[in-house]
């Protein structure tokens, strides 16, 4: 039952108070610029590992004359082989736990989901203001380990035991920062799975849902059914590390020559199994948001409804659903036995039906559509093929036969970071350009965008191809040098060269989005409040929406989310809060 | 500021009010949780050469008496269901929060007689795995205990303002104490009697 709205007559709330309000508009948005800072640092560690790997034991440049050349780090500004790995697992750990997935669902969902749903704000707002303090604390915790004496954590993103139970570093700050994180995705999920189910208007049925919302409830269970098991194993991680226990330690291990001093008889499988348990469905944590931006953005800019939308809601469920019985395949060089690995090839195979449904029913959206090229569309465009290399190089690691082989290469870097790199990244900038004038009230220039665009679809494809290339040539991913010592691999290793100059190239590229971000909020053209003639709910609020409240009366849904160009009307666009006219 | 929709009213299509669902998420994700755990405890367990027998080297009774104790606790806390639907004052509440107190403390002297045989979490993945799954039923019982009891004491003026929203409150404690009884049985039957 909707109790109707109150109007304050009080004066608007000053900075701070609207700072640590509960309104879900303000927490989103401090969700979405802490990610893309968090994106900022980690690209930033990224460009250093790049350096190393394209001049391995060359100073980096500008930064000799800031290190010592007793740094235990980088003496000298040349990076020591430690220090690689700690940017190694920090930058995986701040792209995926810190940047990507707060920024899709933290940012994009909490501020938009209410707003598409009609609703006066999520379901539990004071949580939503606790998930955004646990992932500032879980931020905190783990950045803390770059300042203590032994570093961050260097056992990969992924926590490997039996390297993350005995070394030195920061593992402990990781694991209690993400547990920190999980708390924040937990609460994430809990209030955007309420929210949609008990707060859409009336009128607004499941299926008449914008897709967006759609992959914000799938993605928002998979945060909530498969987090829990990695939160689990980093309690049981911090105990083998704490308290002496041998979890993950099997028994005889011996390290540097010497027997270790535990108990053994654990399993570093164990924590691989509960790992990629979550790991995996992260993976379409990440893709299932930006594929829910896309559609928006496509059917907005083609001018007609989502071809085959509810065959997209259908994949998205069945997606997250699959999502959780696909893990071991990240495990092929374990040793599983064949039956076992074919299961895993068998649902790997089958998962990726529901991705290509939802990408070959974009690609059909814009078939007979009146495509307006704007630069949110430029974005939505580059992603399906951006997307879809970064699909179809996934097929060879589904087969165990071929994973085996490619495993260990840069092959797989290539792949996943196609998928998230100019596949999600390239969702989120549609996104942020789309949303912009909602959300702050002023356009972003078009100029700069494109200026932003172009040389970022350039340089992405330059610097992952080659990685691509060099995976096929068997090139390890796990080499400090980048394979500069080892005659394996020598034909390629130029691309490594050629990659990371793209790489820098990339961040100069990225520069026209910093301007046009930081000018456009104070300077930006004016925007009407529905700029782009769309039809979900969202726009039909003032832009900025007022603080405290999004709507002037509480609206009602009257059709489906995406009814453009409907024969008959007088526009092109028929928006969800418009009745039938008589 | 806009009132949000169905905080104490159930929403006609679902007939859900939105901390009923809330909670049932939040229990989802605990479920996956001890889960996790669980599965640990069986993948660690049919791994090891050799696992001894809880019976013979942990003090059953203890865990019997807590399992009696738990019982005993998600009983009172649907009658605390009951009372808080009939406007009644918080006395179930309390023995809800009293039960609580005495499952922590047996938990804690069951542990202090284990350790007590030199028996330490580090000394085998056995006594990890113990040490690791009551604890957390420990933590668990402990948490709701302090929650409880925020019910039960400084909150309990919304009983007058919001009768409706505080008794969702009890009915969303009453089962998150029902989940802790069956984590805690799932688990005593998992290392006492399988």
């Amino acid at each position: 039952m909707t109790e109707g709205i109150r109007h304050s007559a009080r004066r608007e709330p000053g900075w701070l108070r609207r700072a640590v309000s509960c309104d879900h508009k303000v927490i989103g948005i401090q969700y979405a610029l802490t990610a893309l800072l968090m994106l900022f640092v980690a690209f930033c560690m990224v460009l250093m590992m790049r350096w190393q790997l394209a001049y391995p034991e060359s100073p980096f440049p500008f930064l000799s004359n800031f290190f010592g050349e007793d740094d235990t780090r980088m003496p000298k500004g040349v990076m020591l082989p430690n220090f690689y790995n700690q940017l190694g697992a920090m930058h995986g750990t701040y792209m995926v736990f810190l940047a990507v997935v707060p920024l899709l669902v933290g940012g994009f969902g909490t501020y938009l989901v209410p707003l598409m749903l009609g609703a006066p704000n999520l379901a539990f707002p004071r949580l939503s203001r606790v998930g955004y303090l646990c992932y500032l604390a879980g931020i905190v915790i783990i950045s803390f380990s770059f300042i203590t004496p032994a570093g961050p954590s260097n056992s990969g993103w992924t926590g490997y035991p039996p390297l993350s139970v005995i070394e030195t570093g920061g593992q402990t700050y990781w694991l209690v920062g993400i547990a920190f994180v999980y708390l924040s995705s937990l609460f994430l999920a809990i209030n955007l799975i309420t929210s949609i189910v008990q707060l859409r208007a009336p009128g607004l049925s499941l299926l008449r849902l914008p897709f967006f919302v759609w992959s914000q409830l799938v993605t928002s269970y998979l945060l909530l059914l498969a987090f829990p098991p990695l939160a689990a194993a980093a309690v049981l991680q911090l105990m083998d590390r704490l308290e002496g226990t041998s979890f993950f330690l099997p028994s005889g291990l011996v390290v540097t020559g010497k027997p270790l001093d535990a108990s053994g008889g654990g399993s570093a499988l164990l924590w691989q199994h509960l790992f990629w348990f979550l790991a995996h469905p992260e993976v379409y944590v990440l893709i299932l948001p930006a594929f829910g931006i896309i559609a928006e953005v496509i059917a907005n800019n083609t001018r007609k409804p989502l071809w085959g939308y509810k065959g997209m809601v259908v994949s998205a469920v069945f997606m997250g659903f699959m999502s959780m019985l696909v893990w071991a395949h990240h495990m092929f060089l374990t040793g599983m036995g064949t039956v076992i690995s074919t299961f895993f090839q068998a649902t790997t195979l089958i998962i990726s039906i529901p991705s290509i449904i939802m990408a070959t029913s974009l690609l059909v959206s814009l078939w007979g559509g009146s495509i307006r090229f704007t630069v949110p569309m430029l974005f939505a465009l580059a992603f399906l093929p951006m997307f879809g290399i970064g699909g179809l190089t996934g097929l060879p690691l589904a087969l165990s036969a071929t994973n085996i082989v490619l495993h260990d290469t840069y092959y797989v870097i290539g792949h996943f970071h196609y998928v998230v790199a100019p596949g999600t990244l390239f969702a989120i900038f549609a996104g942020v350009y789309y949303w912009f004038p909602k959300v702050t009230g002023r356009k972003l220039n078009d100029t700069l965008g494109h200026l932003h665009f172009w040389p970022s679809l350039l340089f992405m494809n330059a610097i992952f191809i080659p990685m691509l290339l060099q995976g096929l040539a068997g090139v390890s991913r796990r080499l400090y040098d980048g394979g500069a010592t080892y005659g394996f691999g020598q034909e390629v290793f130029f691309l490594n060269k050629a990659a990371t100059h793209s790489a820098f190239a990339l961040a100069i590229a990225q520069l026209p989005f910093v301007i046009n971000f930081v000018y456009s909020l104070r300077w930006g053209k004016k925007s009407a409040d529905n700029p782009w003639d769309a039809t979900s709910l969202e726009w039909n609020t003032p832009s900025p929406p007022r603080f405290g409240g999004n709507f002037d009366k509480p609206p009602r849904a009257h059709r489906g989310p995406n009814e453009y160009s409907v024969p008959g009307k007088a526009k092109d666009f028929s928006p969800q809060w418009e009745p039938e006219e008589a | 500021m806009s009132a949000i929709p169905h905080t104490a009213t159930p929403r006609r299509d679902t007939g859900l009010y939105n901390a009923k669902v809330g909670t049932w998420l939040f229990l989802a994700a605990e479920a996956m949780f001890f889960g996790a755990l669980v599965s640990s405890y069986v993948f660690l367990r049919s791994a090891s050469a050799e696992w001894p027998a809880a019976r013979d080297v942990l003090p059953v009774g203890y865990a019997v008496a807590n399992g009696i104790v738990l019982i005993l606790l998600a009983t009172a806390s649907v009658k605390a269901r009951r009372a808080a639907r009939a406007g009644k004052g918080p006395k179930w509440l309390w023995i809800c929060v009293v039960l609580a107190v005495c499952s922590v403390t047996l938990v804690a002297l069951e542990h202090r007689i284990v350790g007590a045989t030199g028996a330490r979490a580090s000394t085998s993945t056995f006594y990890g795995m113990y040490y690791l799954l009551s604890g957390i039923v420990r933590i668990h019982v402990g948490g709701g205990a302090v929650v409880t009891a925020w019910i039960a004491g400084p909150c309990r003026q919304f009983a007058d303002i919001k009768p409706i929203r505080y008794a969702n409150w009890v009915e969303c404690l009453g089962y998150y104490w029902l989940f802790v009884f069956a984590t805690s049985l799932a688990t005593f039957v998992l290392v006492y009697v399988v």
